[in-house]
């Protein structure tokens, strides 16, 4: 199902900052772990995890994906969105929602297994027995 | 050999005196060289002469040791002298270098350092960095680098320049995994800023 998520931009050429309680670096390949309430923020949004793992691209000087796991919180201004995991591709601004997905927009709440975000254009796309509930009188 | 004239005879002369007594003047030369007197000496010498003489002070000292588990750590110094209390010694400048058999290694400098003999650890402080040979470069105010085991720890804010981004926390912890790797631990509103570049 076609979602449009007016507040949910986020410019993918901002910086993102990813602050936590604590972060482990393995020095032998690399991999990063974030643990201990994570918050991903990039322009105006905010993607809160327990823990956040970091994926490289080709080098090692550039993030490719930012897997969020243990419960995640998309918040912007007038939409929220939770689920159980989340994989941000920040290069193309991508964001995949997997796991019981719990989205509100305004009155409106919707739930499925699956929720496609483009932060770039703001649009979504949730599957997997997609339950909707409009309020009447609502937009 | 004589000549009909004045000339001829005085140059004749001279040829045979002057250099007489060039040499005479020369044997005698080293008699009246002057005394060094120690005392001036100390004005003009470059190091404090003085307090070389009061204090016991070991200049480029070089520690190195093997950890247990199997890293060579070098620490070099400008110069060291052990503490008033007589317990441990303090260092100035120091250089140390952490290499573990799996290749990684450490750079670490700092301009004060103590050798603390309780725990077996020197402590860096005064402008702590640490470049290790994955990319990252650390700089803290004071840093616990144990000789007994592969152990880095920054008790007082950090920041570092990783390949991905600058982080800052509030403490660093760089130790021994179980699966033998060094594990860099950040702790305390860890704060990683990363640019993507498109």
């Amino acid at each position: 199902q076609q979602v449009a998520f007016a507040g949910l931009r986020a410019d993918t050429a901002a910086a993102v900052e990813v602050s936590a309680d604590s972060l482990t670096v393995n020095q032998a390949d690399g991999t990063a772990v974030f643990t201990g309430n994570v918050v991903i923020s990039q322009g105006d949004m905010r993607l809160k995890a327990a823990t956040v793992e970091v994926e490289y691209g080709a080098d090692r000087t550039r993030i490719a994906r930012l897997h969020a796991s243990g419960g995640v919180m998309l918040a912007s201004a007038t939409e929220a969105a939770e689920a159980r995991e989340a994989v941000y591709e920040v290069t193309s601004g991508q964001l995949v929602m997997t796991g019981d997905v719990l989205m509100t927009q305004g009155e409106n709440v919707m739930s499925g297994q699956k929720l496609a975000v483009d932060l770039k254009t703001g649009t979504g796309q949730m599957d997997g027995r997609v339950r909707t509930i409009l309020q009447p009188g609502a937009n | 050999m004589h000549y009909d004239n004045r000339h001829s005879m005085l140059v004749a002369w001279a040829k045979v005196a002057l250099p007489l007594s060039a040499l005479a003047l020369l044997s005698v030369l080293f008699l009246f060289s002057g005394k060094a007197d120690p005392e001036m000496a100390q004005l003009y010498a470059k190091v404090d002469v003085a307090e070389l003489a009061r204090e016991q002070r070991m200049t480029a000292p070089e520690y190195s040791g093997m950890t247990e588990d199997g890293a060579a750590l070098t620490v070099t110094a400008a110069a060291a002298r052990p503490d008033t209390d007589g317990a441990g010694a303090s260092a100035a400048d120091l250089k140390a270098k952490l290499e573990t058999p799996g290749g990684f290694t450490a750079d670490l400098a700092a301009k004060a350092g103590r050798i603390d003999p309780g725990s077996g650890a020197i402590v860096l402080s005064d402008q702590v960095t640490v470049q290790t040979s994955s990319g990252y470069r650390l700089a803290t105010t004071k840093l616990e680098v144990a000789t007994d085991r592969t152990a880095l720890t920054a008790p007082e804010p950090v920041r570092a320049e990783g390949p991905f981004g600058t982080i800052t926390a509030d403490q660093m912890r760089l130790g021994t995994s179980e699966s033998g790797a060094q594990d860099l631990v950040f702790n305390g509103h860890v704060r990683l800023l990363y640019q993507p570049q498109e």
